[in-house]
């Protein structure tokens, strides 16, 4: 086994280069099962309360959406289904530590560094899954034992660890595969996120529509679910997460033994000897550089936007078929406020995702400055606002531009079924538009700190991250008032449902414009490189 | 005479360390001006100071008769730079690159351009991520040479190129510097200085320890010396400014500091010489000479 020469040297390597990351991942998504728990137990103190929680739950089409359905109304049961989506969100975090310790060190030519040396072919992919791997499975460990802590079933509790784990290992092993495909890391993450949509598209559609079942078996957002521990405890489910990553990394090592160091799987083509018109100031090159993530994007959105809108229907169908609900249904004024509070939980959900391409857009200048290219370009012609305006272009127009995408897609789904297209297109640009000086205090928060601190640009993702953690867990986690008051997507009003407020959306507008100018500025002040 | 650059007591620091420390460098209009030094020394620290990417703590700093600073964009339409480590962009070809960049400084000649591309053997089709670090390099020499500027700074241009290519690159240079450009070539390549450059600067530890032209400099050092003698040869071991003489039998060998050449020729010549070769100092003796000060005082 030459090919696999070196790689306890390079499981140290990783560890050391990781030390602090590591632990910290490890322990935040170990602790978040028992973190829950005690929240739970205050709203709904009773098995009674939780049973009704439960039908009330399974008949919230938002809920099931988001979270997939409940399957069990003991405190374990209910902490499965709420922190449903930490599996895959630890998931992303695996693929992207394999993604960074694979082809961001190929991109960056540190690989061909140490492959000079005595270390195999096969090394570094396999260093870098065996230290993830060993991760996602201590953090199941320490999600079950948290949980066994708390007198919750054993067995249930042991496998809401091992759906952890499982979450970890089996969507690193799709990024090992992912990293072989493509020349740059940057699409290789890309084509995972692309990967991982469809995974949770297919998940969704399956828990929505009772013919759509082998939707959830198609996706491995679905296997993790259909684990259901503390309900059926169904262990054999595991066999799928488990074939499925011994399939993906025997594929990614045939992939990685044919195919030359720094060189991708898909051909990279020849370009044009002389540069087009466009190419003459530095916004045409930012629209060079930007205009693929752009429309991947967009495409994305505009799958997103459809397959949200059309559940509807199925919202309709659930709402209809129960006796329960249609009397909970006229005490909250009837089904269209159930409709249009999914709606808006749903256009709550896309301003999140936005917020990560307008982060990821107003990245792209700090990308070029420590990728020694800014400097080129400003040894040239080009203004430092010129240069940066070129990028932040994309930073705020673009995630309105990825959410028309969808919310065409969405409006026009969602009018075929409610057969009201004015409304539907009303509702849909309301609740979108409300989203994006949210999304711009997110994108101003990443131009304050390029100006100012850029070695703590990465904060920006860590804010992102408390967002969604306060949108989606913070109740749950009973986080002080003041604390999810930090979240700018806690001020903006539910359309459709609320009254537009129009104060909190133009304080936000403030806020993001005050922190871009004073970003700007320090920019304009700091040293370059 | 007309500067092109002036810097005067430039220092910047990074933290603890003090890349510049009252930097006193001049470029002469029209002339091609070699900045020697060892890596880590400043070289690129004071061109990123003179492109206006970097703040100076203190001192000054002209470029052009304007202020890099405050004047960055009006200046750089006058110049062109090459950085040591030239990075692309991975979905633009090197084609895209070049018009890119010559277009921002206010355009290039198609002519030259081509000419260029041809002699430096590039094709510039391909993507920036499948080019080597030498055809990197070459990408961006491209575009600075085919633009229409005054002022070219190099950094360490040829780090990349092969033997060739960098025939090729001197050419290239001599061809500019007929037309009237200023370089200032950033070099650790003695060689490639002493082909190219009018004058020279050296750089030690973020300051000018060396400044002028190359017979200049070569007045601060020593001549080696090998005679022949019809003569004895006693005597010249205790002459002033004779160092490391080796004897045998009627052959000498040793290395005088050259003001003191003329009186020790005088005095050979009183022996009666057979046989005489002489060899002016490298700029590489001239060098080390600065830097072993280094290695020992980095000893004590």
């Amino acid at each position: 086994m030459t090919s696999l020469t070196g790689t306890g040297g390079l499981i140290r390597f990783i560890l050391r280069r990781d030390r602090f990351l590591l632990p910290v991942w490890i322990v935040f998504f170990g602790a978040i099962p028992a973190a829950l728990a005690p929240g739970i137990t205050e709203v709904w103190p009773t098995q009674a309360d939780r049973d009704a929680a439960v039908g009330l739950i399974e008949n919230t089409p938002a809920f099931t959406a988001l979270l997939g359905r409940v399957f069990d109304s003991s405190i374990g049961g209910l902490v499965a289904w709420r922190g449903s989506m930490m599996p895959v969100l630890l998931g992303i975090v695996t693929a992207v530590t394999v993604i960074r310790h694979t082809r961001t060190d190929e991109e960056a030519g540190r690989r061909e560094l140490l492959g000079s040396t005595v270390v195999g072919r096969q090394a570094g992919l396999t260093a870098a899954l065996v230290v993830v791997t060993l991760a996602s499975l201590a953090t199941g460990a320490l999600a079950a034992a948290s949980m066994i802590g708390q007198d919750e079933a054993v067995a249930g509790s042991l496998l809401l660890g091992a759906q952890y784990a499982a979450g970890g290992v089996v969507f690193a092993a799709v990024a090992a595969v992912c990293a072989q495909l493509t020349r740059g890391a940057g699409s290789a993450r890309g084509m995972f996120f692309l990967v991982l949509g469809a995974a949770f598209a297919l998940r969704m559609t399956g828990d929505l529509d009772p013919d759509a079942t082998w939707a959830t078996w198609a996706s491995p957002v679905g296997w993790l679910q259909q684990l259901q521990p503390y309900a059926d405890d169904d262990w054999a489910v595991l066999a799928l997460p488990a074939a499925a990553t011994l399939l993906l990394t025997a594929a990614a090592f045939l992939l990685q033994s044919h195919r030359d160091v720094e060189a991708g799987v898909l051909p990279t083509r020849l370009g044009r000897a002389e540069a087009g018109p466009g190419l003459s100031h530095p916004t045409g090159l930012a629209w060079r550089l930007q205009r693929a993530g752009l429309l991947g994007w967009s495409i994305g959105f505009a799958a997103l936007g459809l397959m949200l809108g059309s559940m509807v229907d199925g919202v309709q169908d659930m709402l209809d078929s129960s006796e329960f609900m249609q009397q909970v249904i006229m005490q909250m004024g009837g089904s269209d406020e159930i409709t249009e509070a999914f709606i808006a939980s749903m256009l709550g959900i896309l301003g999140l995702v936005a917020a990560g391409y307008g982060i990821q857009a107003a990245l792209k200048p700090r990308a070029e400055e420590t990728g020694l290219r800014a400097e080129q370009l400003l040894a040239t012609g080009v203004s430092r606002l010129g240069w940066t305006t070129g990028h932040l272009l994309f930073a705020y127009l673009g995630p309105a531009v990825v959410m028309a995408a969808g919310g065409v897609t969405m409006a026009l789904s969602y009018g075929a079924v409610v057969d009201d297209f004015g409304t539907a297109v009303s509702q849909v640009a309301a609740g979108l538009a409300v989203q994006l000086p949210a999304i711009w205090v997110l994108t101003g928060l990443a131009v304050l700190l390029f100006g100012l601190a850029p070695r703590l640009l990465g904060l920006t993702w860590v804010a992102l991250t408390l967002c969604l953690v306060f949108g989606q867990l913070g109740a749950a986690l009973r986080l002080p008032q003041w604390a999810l008051d930090l979240s700018p997507f806690t001020h903006i009003p539910q359309i459709p449902g609320e009254d537009p407020r129009l104060t909190p959306v133009l304080w936000l507008v403030g806020v993001a414009a005050a922190m871009t100018v004073a970003g700007l500025a320090g920019f304009r002040r700091r040293d370059v490189g | 005479m007309e500067h092109a650059i002036t810097t005067k007591n430039l220092a910047k620091r990074f933290g603890s360390t003090h890349a510049l420390d009252g930097l006193n460098l001049q470029v002469a209009k029209g002339e091609v001006h070699g900045f020697l030094g060892p890596n880590g020394a400043g070289k690129s620290t004071t061109i990123r100071i003179l492109l206006g990417l970097l703040r100076a703590d203190s001192g000054e700093a002209r470029l052009l008769d304007g202020d890099p600073w405050r004047d960055a964009v009006t200046l750089h339409r006058r110049l062109a730079y090459v950085p040591g480590d030239v990075n692309l962009w991975p979905s633009l070809s090197g084609g895209e690159v070049i018009d890119l960049l010559g277009r921002l400084r206010g355009g290039l000649d198609p002519k030259r351009r081509a000419e260029l591309l041809d002699r430096f053997d590039l094709d510039p089709r391909k993507k920036g991520r499948t080019y080597s670090k030498g055809n990197r390099q070459k990408v961006a020499l491209v575009a600075a040479l085919a633009s229409d500027v005054e002022l070219l700074l190099l950094d360490e241009p040829t780090a990349g190129l092969d033997p060739l290519m960098e025939a090729v690159f001197r050419e290239c240079i001599v061809e500019e510097r007929d037309r009237g450009r200023t370089v200032l070539l950033s070099s650790h390549i003695l060689s490639e200085v002493e082909a190219l450059c009018d004058r020279v600067s050296i750089i030690r530890s973020g300051r000018i320890v060396e400044s002028g032209t190359l017979t200049q400099l070569r007045h601060l050092t020593r001549t080696s010396i090998r005679a022949e003698l019809t003569g004895s040869p006693d005597g010249i071991a205790d002459l002033p400014g004779v160092h490391d003489l080796v004897v045998e039998g009627d052959r000498v060998s040793f290395e005088v500091d050259t003001p003191r050449l003329n009186d020790t020729l005088t005095r050979l010549v009183g022996i009666g010489v057979a046989g005489l070769t002489s060899r002016p100092p490298t700029l590489e003796e001239l060098f080390m000479r600065h830097y072993s000060d280094d290695v020992a005082g980095a000893g004590k």
